[in-house]
């Protein structure tokens, strides 16, 4: 038990590193914008706590950011790895595409939707086979591809693709 | 010739039969995608989505350009991204702030 522990703490992508806390931070900053995309309520428990790791988080980010590399450090077979502009890039897009999961489904682009469906599938692959294996950018689009599918599906159900078979067509 | 370029590039380790070339060529489908949203009513425009289309492109712009060696094709499709993004910010911010106040005061409370 002990030894598990310790080989855990001294991993080299375990809690001592930037490829642990990196996902954990960007995690805590998606679930940070949730409670506050409602219309504005008092200060229960639940949010002050969510704000405060949301903060915490954030000071996490920006502590990673300082210590990533840039990537003109990072030789061409490290391609995949984990750089300044990996992690910027997912911190945006999985937050943003959170955000918007609010939205009513007129304002939703069909073709913006299915666009970034088909794209986060395909990179998905791509930081699968990229040397090394790019995890973070994985769980990225994994994450974006759910939040898309959902929002495609809310889309579809609003104009009506997605109702029981009847009779009479829907339109 | 021709027939031995187009087997370089058929087999080519980053070519048409791995992923590796299939995910930046679909990424013109974003750009495209969002041209095609230019005849949509700003109203139906996410700020959200278009800051990430718009930063992300530029992020990933820069990359293309910094890493050895340097890739044009994602610095190229990257770019364009970030255009079409900025050119929906643009449409957006004008209509919500800079158009006449009846429509502009409308969307925002919308």
């Amino acid at each position: 038990m002990a030894t598990a522990a310790k080989a855990f703490w001294n991993s080299p992508v375990g809690p001592k590193t930037t490829h642990f806390w990196g996902p954990v931070a960007n995690w805590g900053f998606v679930l940070a914008v949730r409670p506050y995309m409602d219309t504005p309520h008092s200060l229960c428990p639940y949010r002050l706590i969510i704000g405060a790791f949301a903060i915490a988080c954030c000071g996490v980010e920006l502590w990673m950011l300082s210590v990533l590399p840039n990537t003109d450090t990072v030789s061409e077979s490290d391609s995949g790895c984990l750089t300044r502009e990996n992690f910027l890039d997912t911190g945006v897009q999985v937050t943003l595409g959170l955000v918007d999961m609010n939205k009513p489904p007129e304002m939703i682009s069909g073709n913006m939707t299915a666009a970034m469906c088909v794209y986060s599938g395909l990179f998905m692959r791509f930081a699968w086979m990229v040397q090394p294996r790019n995890f973070l950018l994985l769980a990225c689009h994994a994450s974006n591809e759910t939040v898309q599918l959902y929002q495609l599906s809310r889309v579809a159900r609003a104009q009506g693709y997605l109702e029981n078979k009847q009779p009479e067509g829907q339109q | 010739m021709a027939a031995s370029k187009f087997q370089a590039f058929w087999n080519h380790p980053a070519g048409p039969k791995t992923i590796h070339f299939w995910a930046p060529t679909f990424k013109w489908g974003i750009s495209i995608a969002n041209i095609a949203d230019f005849a949509k009513p700003p109203e139906v425009i996410s700020y959200p989505q278009q800051v990430v289309v718009a930063c992300s492109g530029i992020i990933w712009a820069r990359w293309g350009m910094v890493i050895t060696p340097i890739n044009w094709n994602l610095s190229s499709v990257n770019a364009a991204m970030s255009v079409t993004g900025v050119c929906q910010l643009t449409r957006k911010i004008r209509h919500d702030y800079f158009s006449d106040e009846k429509s502009a005061t409308a969307s925002l409370e919308g």
